[in-house]
C-alpha cells in the first residue's frame, strides 16, 4: 500500500500531517476542539457579564434575560462561567502535562537507558506510587496546602507523572535495542548523539500520543477533584465546580447541569479524537499508507 | 607474509546469568592480514557475533565479562582500549555491516542523511561535501539513481538496496577492516549473491579486510581466502578455502561438508545430518566440545580440551588427528 505520493520523498512528520489529516474523525475532533478553544478565548470578551458577577436572574433559561446559555442559582451567567471554565480547564490540563510529560522524559529515558539499579530504582517507586490511589493523593495534597491553582496542579502531577514515566522508560528500552542503535554505535556515533538522534526520535511518538490522552485525563480529573470538593472551589468557575453545585436542579432546571456537563464531555472526547487520529498518524509502521 | 592487522588472541567471554556464568566464547583465536577476506563459519549459537561484536566492544558489560585473552588491533589490544579512542575505530577503522538491513536504518532519518552522518562523525568534512560523498557511495555499491535516491527514506527501499546503503555506509571512511555479520541471511538468494559479490569486489578493490560471519558454507566458498569453523565458543578449524572444502580435517567441519545438498549426485540418497545438538554452554564444557556428537569420540576427547594443532599452513582441533591411520583414512 502506497500512498499517493509514492516516489516523491516526504520527510516524516509531512507524512504525519497527511495521514492524520486524512482521518475524519480525528477532524471532527480538531474541529470541536478549536470552538471550544475559541470559545475560551472569545467569549469572556463578548459576554456581558463576569463570572461571579450575581445578577437577580436567578436560575433563568437560555436566552432569556440576554444570557445565552440561562443563568445559575446564585444568578451568574453560565455562558460567561462555562467560557471561564474551559479556559481554566485547559489551562490546568497543559501545564499538568507539560510537567508530567518533562518528568516522564527525563526519568524515563534514565530507567530505559541505563536500565540496571537505576531503572530498578524507578519502578520499584512507581509501582508503590501507583498504589495509592489518585483521589487519595489529591485529598492529602488538597487538605494540607489548600485549592489554589499551583496546588491542584500539584496534585493532578503526584497523579500522572508515573504513567508518561512508564510509557517512555519502555519506549526507551524498546528503541535502544533495535539494530540501526546498534549500527549507530559500531559506527562510532558519540553516547550523547545516539540518545538525542537515534533513540530521542524514534521513543517520542507513543508521547506524543499519551499526551492527548493526559490532557484529556487531567481535565477529567481536575472536574472529579472539583465535584469531590477537592479541588477548586466556589466561586471558581471550573466546570466540575459548576457540575457539582447544580446537582441540586437536576430534575427542575437540567440545563444548569448539562451545559457544563456536556461541554466537559464535548472538551475531552475532541482531544481524546485528536489523540486516536495522532496515534494512527504517528505509527511507523503505518507510514505510506492511509 | 606482513602483519596481521587484526590477531584475535585466545579470546574467552562469559556472560554472567542469573542460571550461572555461560562461557560463550573458550578461546577463539583468529588472525587477520591486510586485505583478505576470512570466513568465520558455524552454527548459532557458536559465538560467530559474539567475537565479531567483541572486537568493536559493541557486547555490553555486565553481562560480558572478558577473562582471558586479547584482541590486538595494529598491535593494540581492543579490549583494554577505552572507549574514546574505541569511537575513532568503530566506524573509521573498522566498520561493520549487520544481518537485517530492514532494521539497521534509522527510519526517521533519509538514507543520505545517515552516510553523510558516518561520514562526518569520522572526518571533517562540510554538510554538502558529506552529501556529495554519500552519492557517490551510493553509486559505488550499485544504487540506481542514487542522486535521487539518497533523500529517500529507508521505507522507500528495497531489502536488498537497504543492504547495499548499508556497505555504502560502512565503507564510506574507508576502513580496513569490514565485518560483515551474516550480511545475506534476511535477504533472498538471488540478492544474496549480489550483495556478496559487491562485497567482495569493493573489498579487494580498497584493500579492505573483510571478516565475513555467516552459517552458510555456500557464501564464503567463493569468495574467502581462508575460513575459520567455530564451534561451540572455540575455532575447532582453520585452513584456506580449497583446502578445507577438499578435506576437512576435523569431524565437526567434515559432517558440516557432507550436509551440504549436492546439485549433482545421482543417486537419490539422504541429506547427512550431524546428530544431537550443540552442548549447553552453561558453566562451560570438559574436553572436546563436539566429542558427544563425534562418531570418532574416544575417552580423551571426554576430558581433555585438545590444541588447535599446526598441519601445515591449516590447524585443526581434534586428538584423533594425532594418529596418522586416522588422517588418511579420513576422506
Amino acid at each position: 500500500m502506497r500512498g499517493e505520493n509514492s516516489g516523491v520523498s516526504l520527510s516524516y512528520w509531512q507524512d504525519v500531517r497527511q495521514r492524520f489529516f486524512a482521518n475524519k474523525i480525528s477532524i471532527i475532533g480538531l474541529l470541536i476542539l478549536v470552538i471550544l478553544v475559541i470559545l475560551a478565548i472569545f467569549g469572556p470578551i463578548v459576554s456581558r457579564y463576569s463570572s461571579d458577577e450575581l445578577t437577580a436572574d436567578i436560575l433563568v433559561g437560555p436566552f432569556q434575560n440576554g444570557h445565552w446559555l440561562g443563568t445559575d442559582d446564585l444568578g451568574r451567567d453560565i455562558f460567561t462561567r462555562v467560557t471561564d471554565g474551559i479556559r481554566l480547564s485547559l489551562t490546568v490540563a497543559l501545564i499538568v502535562t507539560l510537567i508530567s510529560v518533562l518528568v516522564g522524559v527525563s526519568l524515563g529515558g534514565i530507567a530505559g537507558y541505563f536500565g540496571g539499579w537505576v531503572d530498578n530504582l524507578i519502578s520499584r517507586f512507581i509501582d508503590t506510587w501507583q498504589v495509592i490511589p489518585f483521589v487519595l493523593i489529591g485529598f492529602a495534597v488538597i487538605s494540607v496546602f489548600g485549592s489554589s491553582f499551583w496546588i491542584v496542579v500539584l496534585a493532578l502531577v503526584l497523579t500522572g507523572w508515573y504513567s508518561t514515566t512508564r510509557l517512555f522508560r519502555a519506549s526507551v528500552m524498546q528503541v535502544k535495542s533495535l539494530d540501526y542503535v546498534e549500527a549507530a554505535r559500531a559506527s562510532g556515533v558519540k553516547t550523547s548523539r545516539i540518545i538525542l538522534r537515534h533513540i530521542g526520535p524514534n521513543a517520542i511518538p507513543p508521547i506524543i500520543v499519551v499526551l492527548a490522552f493526559t490532557i484529556a485525563g487531567s481535565i477529567l480529573s481536575e472536574s472529579v477533584y472539583a465535584f469531590l470538593g477537592v479541588g477548586f472551589r466556589e466561586p471558581t468557575p471550573s466546570l466540575g465546580v459548576m457540575i457539582s453545585g447544580s446537582r441540586n436542579y437536576l430534575t427542575d432546571k437540567p440545563f444548569v447541569f448539562f451545559i457544563p456537563g456536556s461541554v466537559l464531555v464535548l472538551l475531552t472526547l475532541s482531544i481524546v479524537l485528536i489523540g486516536d487520529g495522532l496515534r494512527d498518524a504517528l505509527d511507523p509502521k503505518m507510514r505510506g499508507s492511509k | 607474509m606482513s602483519e596481521p592487522i587484526l590477531h584475535i588472541d585466545d579470546l574467552h567471554v562469559n556472560f554472567n546469568t542469573s542460571d550461572g556464568v555461560v562461557k560463550a566464547i573458550n578461546g577463539a583465536s583468529l588472525k587477520l592480514n591486510p586485505g583478505e577476506i576470512v570466513g568465520l563459519v558455524g552454527e548459532s549459537g557458536s559465538g560467530k557475533s559474539v567475537t565479531a561484536m567483541s572486537v568493536l566492544g559493541l557486547v555490553p558489560k555486565p553481562p560480558a565479562t572478558y577473562p582471558m585473552g586479547r584482541i590486538l588491533w595494529k598491535g593494540n589490544d581492543l579490549l583494554t582500549t577505552p572507549e574514546r579512542d574505541l569511537r575513532e575505530i568503530r566506524g573509521g577503522e573498522i566498520s561493520m555491516i549487520f544481518q537485517d538491513p530492514m532494521t539497521s536504518l534509522n527510519p526517521v532519518y533519509t538514507i543520505g542523511h545517515q552516510i553523510s552522518e558516518m561520514i562526518r562523525v569520522h572526518q571533517r568534512v562540510s554538510v554538502k561535501k558529506a552529501h556529495e560523498l554519500a552519492i557517490e557511495m551510493m553509486e559505488l555499491v550499485g544504487v540506481p539513481k542514487a542522486k535521487q535516491r539518497v533523500d529517500d527514506y529507508p521505507h522507500q527501499f528495497s531489502g536488498g538496496m537497504r543492504q547495499r546503503a548499508m556497505i555504502a555506509m560502512a565503507l564510506s571512511c574507508n576502513p580496513e577492516l569490514l565485518i560483515a555479520d551474516e550480511p545475506t541471511t534476511a535477504l533472498d538468494v538471488t540478492i544474496q549473491a549480489q550483495i556478496i559479490e559487491i562485497i567482495e569486489k569493493l573489498a579487494r578493490e580498497r584493500n579492505v579486510a573483510v571478516l565475513l560471519i555467516t552459517h552458510d558454507l555456500g557464501v564464503v566458498a567463493g569468495v574467502c581466502d581462508r575460513i575459520s569453523v567455530m564451534y561451540a565458543g572455540r575455532i575447532v578449524e582453520e585452513a584456506p578455502v580449497d583446502e578445507l572444502f577438499e578435506r576437512p580435517l576435523m569431524p565437526y567441519t567434515w559432517g558440516l561438508m557432507r550436509s551440504i545438498p549436492k546439485m549433482n549426485s545421482k543417486i537419490r540418497t539422504k541429506l547427512h545430518t550431524i546428530p544431537g545438538s550443540p552442548p549447553n554452554l552453561l558453566g562451560g564444557i570438559e574436553g572436546c566440545a563436539f566429542a558427544s556428537r563425534c562418531d570418532f569420540a574416544i575417552e580423551k576427547c571426554e576430558s581433555v580440551v585438545p590444541e588447535l594443532a599446526d598441519f601445515g599452513g591449516r590447524a585443526a582441533r581434534c586428538h584423533r588427528l594425532e594418529e596418522k591411520s586416522f588422517q588418511e583414512n579420513l576422506n
